[in-house]
């Protein structure tokens, strides 16, 4: 026994070095959970480039670490892609986060805060970030991912339409009345031959509570105000705005066609046209414009923003080095720049924070003001992020239809959609 | 140890049930997983539970190879040649594993606890450590509950990874574990009896043990008693004897002088006054052998000397008042004696030189005194008349009750005058013993016969 007792430990040991030599890392590897977006539409995603941009300059100044991605998951399949390693217990070090997933990951402690890293971190200042931007990767006083693309709403217009409706186009300062007389103004009935034509597309009731200064739930979905004044407003004013079209909705096609006087368009949809099928909007027959969205009486010319945010996995077991690779992705104006020459969405940082040069570029590629935009992001508010967040506005449009188009009274639909709204997020 | 078989029987089938529900539940927990994973249920799977799952796949890896370890762990510690430091380290490692298996588990599953209490409590003697021990394993037990504790741990819980299967399967799976669990915990129960069953009879074996004892103890002061009895009788005799010996004596003689002495008054007072002056004679001698005998019976004879020196003044006073040339070879200088192995040799060497002067009317006496092996030898001889047909008097009777007090032997031969040799089995001092030993020739040292023991 106590003469077989060393044979037994050196074999022991033997295997253990061999185990060690067989599995030990010779270099460090981070995984970057990623996909191709189908955002906002959008066919194919710029993401590997800013990854690849982003790895290519991780790589070069952390020797001895390689960083790794699956490519080819799509948007729609990325969740159920992310859930399935994270059974397997492979979730990836740095992952983008969609907006139906961020609170679940939260709640289920997958996500690393990032707050220990941000205080430690000199270079970091928040405030270089937009803030709508910055404030969508946070949950209450917790960082939990860093913004890395950001789109936000503007109104385009027909300035071929106007001119012959003898209207001037608009400031930018404009107002819902402004906005509410120039499409009362151009909308006609079919007659004579002409084309019917419309005032607006895309304009939803969300866009008038955000400018009208309000929200109808919070970011966490556990409160919603649709009793709220300001929110009554706005969808008095929506109903108004709708009841001219007489029941007949515009399609992007009348758009297209030169029959719509304004276009609601996400940043991204508005790249995406412009750059595929090679500059939709340049081969129209009608020249455009672009202005803030309207102002309410009690809000401003506020934007919603949706922001594509990126997070550390918690379980991740090299959290400093995820946290540079984050950082690069989201916090560098250089990586951030290759979102311009893509098609998709806009940079996070701050106009301040670019190479003038750079940014000057970029916004040349936009085909917009650069300080224009960066004004309109700096305003714009975040859309809430959490999980059903979907269906809480399939209920209230669910109820508001009736109200939009219908005879139902507003006050009593607001009054019946915050309980209802309340019992659901309660539930 | 033979009582220990249906213990050891019990907690090796207690060994192995925990060895299924361990292999039953990782396996449960990793084939979900991955059933999870494969059937595009994952993000549905994940509204379903509240943390981040933590390796899943790895699960029956891990614990059993824990489990094996817990094992390993535990057979080491019952390892009779365990010190009880080494236990406790043993019990420190065993329940630092235990916790790993427990959160491996996703803290599912506690029966484990009850696995390492069986095995570990009759290890330890102590009452506190077993208290501590006990406590120690009770808030491992409670905090293995997993509701208790699943707000601060961020684990998924076996009873989570069934939400995947639809309830029949669900509720089949959660059953078998139910049922897995409660044999355990009847193993347990049947292990704890057994154990108390075992302690109790230990406990009587004890109490029974203890009143032998009582009774033996009991028996020795009785005996000690009658021993006192029986010395005091036996001095008695001692006394009477000696009175026999001398005054019955010597007043015999003066009684029949003095009436011889009456006969003859009348006509010859010449023969009277030399019967007369005879007689005187004897009174004399007889107040003489009074003197020495009330000397002899005195309890302290030697009370201030040292044993050696009190034999060599017997000796020397006895050779004075008879006039008998005594010689002394005494070794007592090589055997520390006890009071009483002292009293014995002294009465002894005193009682034989009475008798050879008094019988044997010797001229001659040699006394001897030797040590073989663990025995005290006392010879004296004398050159006497002997005595052939010598019955047992007072004398004889009652050296051999001497020493067969001390567990020793005496003989007597009369040939050649008389001798004496008494064997005295003595209590030998420990540095001494050593000496001896060496150069024993095969005496038993636990001949304690009739000694009474110390209580």
């Amino acid at each position: 026994m106590t003469a077989r007792r060393p044979a037994l430990l050196l074999a022991a040991a033997a295997c253990a070095c061999l185990l060690l030599v067989a599995f030990y890392p010779r270099e460090t590897v981070l995984r970057l959970g990623i996909y191709v977006s189908s955002d906002w539409d959008a066919p194919y995603s710029d993401y590997y480039d800013l990854a690849d941009t982003a790895i290519e300059r991780f790589e070069a100044e952390h020797p001895g670490v390689r960083v790794e991605y699956v490519s080819g998951i799509r948007e729609e399949d990325y969740s159920e892609w992310l859930a399935a390693q994270s059974l397997n217990g492979q979730i990836p070090d740095v992952f983008f986060v969609l907006d139906s997933d961020f609170q679940r990951y939260i709640s289920m402690g997958g996500l690393a805060s990032l707050n220990g890293s941000i205080e430690r971190d000199p270079d970091f200042l928040p405030e270089k970030y937009y803030p709508a931007a910055y404030e969508a990767g946070k949950m209450g006083d917790t960082v939990y991912a860093l913004p890395v693309q950001s789109a936000t709403t503007m109104i385009f217009y027909n300035k071929t339409l106007l001119a012959a409706e003898g209207i001037d186009p608009p400031g930018q300062d404009w107002t819902w009345e402004t906005f509410y007389n120039i499409c009362r103004r151009v909308t006609h009935e079919e007659s004579s031959g002409s084309p019917k034509q419309f005032g607006c597309y895309g304009y939803r009731w969300e866009y008038a509570v955000a400018s009208n200064g309000a929200s109808v739930v919070d970011k966490a979905g556990t409160e919603c105000y649709f009793e709220d004044s300001r929110v009554e407003e706005a969808i008095r004013f929506c109903r108004e705005l709708f009841r001219l079209d007489g029941g007949h909705q515009a399609t992007e096609q009348d758009f297209f066609d030169g029959r719509v006087a304004f276009r609601v368009m996400n940043l991204t949809d508005y790249r995406t046209m412009e750059y595929y099928p090679l500059g939709l909007l340049g081969q129209q027959n009608f020249e455009w414009g672009y202005l803030r969205m309207p102002a309410g009486p009690q809000g401003g010319n506020i934007s919603c923003l949706e922001t594509r945010v990126a997070a550390v996995s918690s379980r991740s077991r090299h959290k400093s080095l995820a946290w540079d690779l984050l950082k690069l992705l989201s916090y560098d104006p250089e990586v951030q720049s290759v979102l311009y020459e893509g098609a998709e969405g806009t940079a996070v940082l701050r106009i301040d924070e670019w190479d003038r040069e750079l940014y000057a570029h970029a916004a040349a590629e936009l085909r917009l003001d650069a300080e224009l935009l960066d004004q309109v992001m700096d305003e714009a508010v975040e859309l809430p992020k959490y999980e059903t967040y979907g269906q809480t506005l399939a209920i209230a449009n669910e109820r508001l239809d009736p109200v939009f188009y219908g005879d139902a009274d507003v006050s009593a639909t607001l009054m019946a959609l915050q309980r209802e709204v309340l019992a659901y997020l309660r539930g | 140890m033979e009582e220990n078989r249906p213990q050891q029987m019990l907690l090796q089938m207690m060994a192995a049930l925990n060895f299924v529900i361990v292999l039953f539940l990782s396996m449960t927990i990793g084939v979900t997983a991955e059933r999870i994973a494969k059937s595009g249920q994952a993000r549905a799977f994940l509204d379903k539970i509240h943390s981040v799952p933590n390796l899943p796949r790895m699960t029956p890896a891990i614990a059993v190879g824990l489990y094996l370890l817990l094992l390993v762990v535990m057979t080491l510690a019952q390892s009779p040649k365990r010190s009880p430091t080494q236990q406790r380290l043993y019990a420190c490692a065993a329940m630092a594993v235990l916790v790993a298996l427990m959160a491996a588990l996703r803290m599912s599953y506690s029966g484990c606890v009850l696995l390492v209490v069986a095995q570990f409590l009759h290890l330890f003697q102590s009452r506190q450590v077993q208290t501590v021990f006990i406590g120690i394993m009770t808030v491992l037990f409670l905090c293995s509950d997993y509701d208790l504790i699943s707000l601060q741990l961020p684990m998924v819980s076996f009873q989570e990874y069934l939400f995947y299967y639809n309830v029949n399967t669900a509720n089949l799976l959660l059953s078998m574990k139910n049922v897995l669990v409660s044999i355990n915990m009847l193993l347990f129960i049947a292990i704890i009896v057994q154990m108390s069953l075992q302690q109790s009879a230990e406990h009587e074996k004890v109490i029974r043990l203890n009143r032998q004892l009582g009774d033996a103890n009991q028996r020795i002061m009785e005996y000690a008693i009658e021993s006192e009895r029986a010395a005091e009788t036996r001095e008695r005799n001692r006394l009477a004897r000696e009175i026999h010996d001398t005054m019955g004596h010597t007043l015999t003689g003066i009684s029949a002088g003095l009436d011889a002495c009456i006969t003859l008054a009348d006509h010859s007072p010449e023969l009277v006054r030399e019967q007369l002056r005879l007689l005187a004679d004897i009174s004399r001698r007889g107040l003489r052998d009074v003197r020495r005998s009330v000397h002899a019976l005195g309890p302290d004879a030697f009370e201030d000397l040292p044993p050696p020196e009190a034999i060599r003044k017997l000796v020397e006073d006895t050779a004075a008042a008879s006039g008998v040339r005594i010689s002394l070879d005494s070794a007592l200088d090589r055997a520390p004696l006890q009071r009483d192995e002292a009293d014995t040799v002294y009465r002894i060497i005193q009682e034989s030189m009475t008798n050879a002067i008094k019988h044997g009317h010797a001229s001659q006496i040699t006394v001897r005194i030797r040590v073989e092996g663990r025995w005290l030898v006392v010879i004296v001889s004398d050159n006497g008349s002997g005595c052939p047909e010598f019955s047992k008097g007072f004398g004889l009777r009652h050296m051999e009750e001497r020493v067969a007090l001390l567990g020793g032997k005496l003989q007597v031969k009369s040939f050649h005058g008389f001798t004496v040799v008494a064997r005295l089995n003595i209590r030998w001092r420990d540095e001494h013993d050593k000496g001896i030993d060496s150069g024993r020739s095969g005496a038993d040292p636990s001949k304690p016969a009739n000694r009474p023991q110390r209580l």
